[in-house]
């Protein structure tokens, strides 16, 4: 199968500076690839290229087998950037009808496919109200409406869920998925790890650079040693003294409890007799690591082989 | 080009023209509200203007006049002169307005049924100095009937000094026009591109099918219409409401008025882009539209008059070509085939500004 | 420890009752409690509109209560708001120092409005520079450093007058994972001392970190608790977590069964929530049955607890529906 949006070593640079060194990444049809990363680390950089806003320094680009700057790939791509690109004054209705009139549909066609569309996000009801006076939630799903218009083949979502509750986040992403099943390609920038771990494959950047890129299964598999949480009053005060205990790799303090990677090889049974032995009133619990929790895990490694070198 | 796509783009600025109240009002009174301004604080009354004389001879009848102005609501005799000179240096140093001069042999002219009286104006305020005028010659009027010369003719020599192309008071309206159609062209349509480009709105467009010329026809297209519609108003106004004669032909004028609007909408359009967000475009647009227009386009002070640097300032403002265009159309009836100059620089900035637009879109990366 | 708990809750250094700000007819925090002892991590969540910025700009002295009454460190903020300020630390979501000075001259100008005088302030700012590990870049431009670094430099300006009270804004968005875990030692660091934390935050995972949390709805607090215990109440929505390889067909099913509400992948496994009122056994063997018939056998079918997340987007539907009813 070709992939429907492929990045092969691209290099980017504003000016001297690099924002995107050695990038390759692939997404088929039916898949969600997650681009993570922090502010800054240069996802949107990688969407606008992708989008034809900006030229690559070095590297190969396609999407749909064209070069991301052929207005013939317009009609069949959707980009979300951040915040959105709605016009706040106009209703949800006027906005749809903009982005229809846009890709050239006949009035018929646009009127049936607005009524769908509004009808799959749980708009309908809303026709009248401007964009601007929505919650996040229904400003985020008016969006992918507005983005799912054109009906296309290939979709750029730059953080599409920040700033919105978690129920509307989960009503966004059981839009996304219904469209994934309809085999569009999504690329998915976020700074969200648990939102990553929901896609398909995950591509983590950091500074430019890809640090690791596979299915968040694999991700969360390939990381060294057990992850435990340790529980008690006041345990957060314990968190230096459990980095010298005998075993431990890290201690990571989460609100009212202590995530605690030991290193591989060491039983949970072993560690939690040796706690015991030592602190009182501490509960150790093995917790199945998240793909947020490996991140950090690996992060954290590396920055101390950093340092050590 | 395709035309849909310019559809779309008009039909969503023409929803948020409806949106916003502020603008709509903009668009809908500020062409009559100038007007009226114009055409009606322009011409308040006059009280009490300071009034300086020279009577060459002290007679009865020369003393009776002075009384009568020195006794009107609208003038205040303030000096009385021996020489012209002395008269013409107040007149100049401002310290009286208007000066009246009763030649010495008034009183046998009267009688021989002829005779001339000056009013000397200061033609700086145009509209105080036609006030003037009016009440002057009404006041020797009523005077010469109350004396049994009702037949008498006699003449007003009024000589106005520093604007002596001054016009009747037609001459306002349709430079009123043309300062409505800068400020609604330029202004809304400055707005309309900073607003653009401040919402994230257009790094959305620019991943769709739309085309720059597209986006900027479409956009321009509603204001457009806009900027005829007030245009249509405020000449109307002017003809039925003003009584301003329109002597040549309408079409010319709609024309020739197409043409500056256009032109205003690029520069409006050229700012937009140019500042980028809407404060600072409205700024802009006002400053570079509304005060040449109404100062450096010959619509209240004469262009003529101006000093020379200004003059030559004067032929980068549209409006300049626009006004002259409109009060030759309106009220001499001329054809612009005539003037013909007016019309090719106008066409001349069009095109300038056209390609300044594009190249500077282009730049932006504007789609 | 117990009695360290109680007297800190006697001696709290934020505490708002029946906190109310209103708009026109537009109620946008509606007679709210919030108290925070020293050394206490407070989490202030809820989405974009909920309430939480009013709340904060009340707490904070810069908008005045429609209702209620706030006391800052034993300080009356309707009475002694100058006083009561000057007890507050605010670090804002975004960037509020100068990009164009450097970090030393950020923190001097900040200790000037501070009103700290020559020794003390260079002591403070010093503490500052090596407490927030500023002190490799203090002579360079704020605005030329990382998020990271800005965010610490942030904390080091509202740190600078000692409060006894700090405000934070979304302090960890947009930050790779590491750096926020960082962050937070920093702040755990800051409750050692006894300093009162409150936290505002649209995040999930940024509010997991605090040791209590109050959820915003529509300007009221809906529930109010510490995020271990709140991933323990009983949901009417009861979850299956199910492991299985190759059961993309199995998954593409369950999708259109009606019971499912939405399927979640988490930690390697795929958490089914199901509708309120569903039999979650009966349910399990159900999809066993349909697993065996397509030939995937599951590794683990099993209802499991709710993770935080559930439970917050629990509550919120309930709330939502509430309202809407």
């Amino acid at each position: 199968m070709n992939a429907l949006i492929q990045v092969n070593n691209l290099r980017f640079a504003y000016g001297d500076a690099p924002v995107l060194e050695d990038i390759s990444l692939d997404v088929n049809a039916g898949e969600i690839i997650a681009l993570v990363g922090a502010d800054g680390a240069g996802k949107s950089t990688l969407l606008q290229l992708l989008v034809g806003q900006l030229k690559p320094d070095e590297g190969e680009l396609r999407v749909l087998g064209l070069n991301p700057t052929n207005p013939d790939l317009r009609s069949d791509l959707a980009y979300m950037p951040q915040g959105f690109g709605l016009y706040l004054d106009l209703s949800v209705q006027e906005n749809l009808a903009f982005f229809a009139d846009l890709h050239g549909m006949d009035r018929e066609h646009s009127a049936t496919k607005i009524r769908d569309l509004l009808a799959r996000t749980g708009l309908n009801g809303f026709e009248d109200r401007r964009a601007g006076q929505l919650s996040g939630g229904m400003m985020q799903k008016l969006a992918l409406a507005c983005a799912l218009v054109t009906e296309p083949k290939v979709m750029f979502l730059d953080e599409p869920t920040t700033g919105v509750d978690p129920v509307s986040r989960r009503a966004f992403w059981r839009l996304l998925e219904a469209v994934r099943n309809d085999g569009v390609a999504i690329l998915y920038a976020t700074a969200n790890m648990d939102e990553a771990e929901r896609c398909d494959r995950v591509t983590m950047l950091d500074q430019g650079q890809v640090i690791r890129q596979d299915t968040p299964l694999a991700l969360v598999a390939e990381t060294e040693g057990q992850l435990v949480s340790v529980q008690g009053k006041g345990v957060r005060g314990y968190r230096d003294a459990l980095r010298e205990f005998p075993g431990v790799a890290f201690v990571f303090p989460v609100g009212p409890r202590l995530n605690v990677w030991l290193h591989s090889g060491i039983r949970l049974e072993t560690f939690r007799e040796q706690l015991a032995s030592n602190f009182s009133g501490l509960e150790v619990q093995p917790l199945t690591p998240t793909l947020h929790d490996a991140a950090v895990r690996q992060l954290a490694s590396s920055e101390e082989a950093g340092r050590g070198s | 080009m395709k035309l849909q796509h310019v559809r779309a783009i008009a039909r969503k600025e023409w929803w948020h023209l409806l949106r916003d109240s502020r603008s709509l009002m903009l668009i809908l009174l500020m062409p009559s509200m100038l007007l009226f301004l114009f055409a009606y604080a322009l011409s308040l009354d006059i009280t009490n203007l300071p009034m300086g004389v020279l009577q060459e001879s002290h007679t009865a009848r020369s003393n009776a006049i002075v009384a009568r102005f020195d006794g009107s609501n609208a003038f205040e005799v303030v000096a009385e002169y021996t020489n012209r000179q002395q008269l013409q240096a107040d007149i100049q140093s401002g310290k009286v307005a208007a000066a009246l001069v009763l030649p010495r042999n008034l009183d046998q002219d009267l009688a021989n049924q002829r005779g001339q009286i000056q009013l000397i104006l200061d033609g700086v305020d145009a509209n105080s100095a036609r006030l003037a005028e009016n009440y002057a010659q009404a006041i020797i009027n009523d005077y010469l009937r109350t004396e049994g010369l009702v037949n008498l003719p006699i003449e007003i020599e009024d000589r106005v000094w520093y604007n002596e192309a001054r016009e009747s008071r037609m001459a306002i309206v349709p430079g009123v026009i043309a300062v409505v159609m800068a400020v609604i062209g330029a202004l809304m349509t400055s707005l309309t591109f900073a607003r653009e480009m401040e919402q994230s709105n257009l790094v959305m467009l620019r991943t769709t099918a739309l085309t720059k010329n597209e986006f900027l026809l479409g956009k321009l297209i509603p204001y457009f219409v806009i900027g005829m519609g007030d245009f249509l108003v405020a000449t109307l106004a002017a003809v039925y409401l003003f009584d301003v004669p329109l002597r040549g032909s309408p079409i010319a004028l709609t024309l020739v008025s197409a043409l500056f609007l256009i032109v205003v909408m690029l520069q409006g359009a050229l700012l937009s882009l140019i500042a980028g967000t809407q404060m600072l475009a409205a700024q802009m647009s006002l400053v570079s539209t509304f005060l040449p227009a109404f100062l450096l386009s010959g619509f209240v002070f004469a262009i003529e008059n101006m000093p020379q640097v200004l003059q030559y300032l004067t032929l980068i403002v549209p409006a300049r070509y626009y006004v002259a265009l409109s009060k030759l159309i309106f009220l001499k009836g001329v054809s612009p085939l005539v003037i013909w100059v007016e019309v090719v620089s106008l066409c001349a900035i069009l095109l300038v500004l056209l390609r300044v637009v594009t190249l500077k879109a282009r730049k932006l990366g504007l789609l | 420890m117990e009695a360290e708990e109680r007297s800190s809750q006697a001696s709290a250094l934020i505490d708002a009752r029946g906190l109310t700000r209103r708009f026109g007819d537009f109620v946008a925090v509606d007679g709210i409690d919030v108290t925070v002892g020293p050394g206490e991590v407070f989490g202030l969540l809820g989405a974009n509109g909920a309430g939480k910025t009013t709340a904060i700009r009340m707490l904070c002295g810069t908008l005045a209560p429609t209702a209620g009454s706030i006391m800052v460190a034993g300080q009356d903020m309707a009475r002694h708001a100058r006083r009561a300020r000057g007890q507050i630390g605010y670090v804002a979501q975004r960037f509020a120092l100068y990009g164009d000075l450097t970090v030393r001259e950020n923190l001097r100008l900040q200790a000037g409005l501070y009103g700290l005088a020559g020794g003390r302030s260079r002591e403070r700012i010093q503490w500052a520079l090596t407490h927030l590990a500023l002190a490799d870049v203090a002579e360079r431009m704020a605005g030329m450093l990382p998020l990271g670094y800005q965010r610490r430099l942030a904390l080091a300006a509202a740190l600078l007058h000692e409060p006894k009270v700090l405000f934070l804004d979304e302090p960890t968005s947009g930050v790779d994972p590491m750096a926020r875990q960082q962050f937070w030692e920093l702040i755990y660091g800051l409750a050692d001392s006894g300093i009162a934390i409150l936290v505002t935050t649209h995040y999930m995972n940024e509010a997991l970190f605090c040791d209590r949390i109050a959820l915003m709805d529509a300007g009221r607090i809906v529930v109010e608790d510490d995020p271990a215990a709140l991933a323990h109440r009983s949901l009417s929505t009861p979850i299956l977590s199910l492991k299985s390889e190759g059961g993309g067909t199995l998954v593409q099913e369950l999708r259109q069964w009606p019971e499912v509400l939405e399927m979640i992948p988490s930690a390697g496994q795929l958490r089914i929530r199901l509708r309120g009122g569903c039999d979650a056994t009966a349910l399990a063997s159900r999809i066993r049955g349909l697993a065996d018939e397509s030939g995937v056998a599951p590794l683990k079918l099993e209802q499991v607890d709710p993770e935080f997340e559930d439970v917050v987007v629990a509550i919120l539907e309930a709330s939502q529906q509430e309202r809407s009813a």
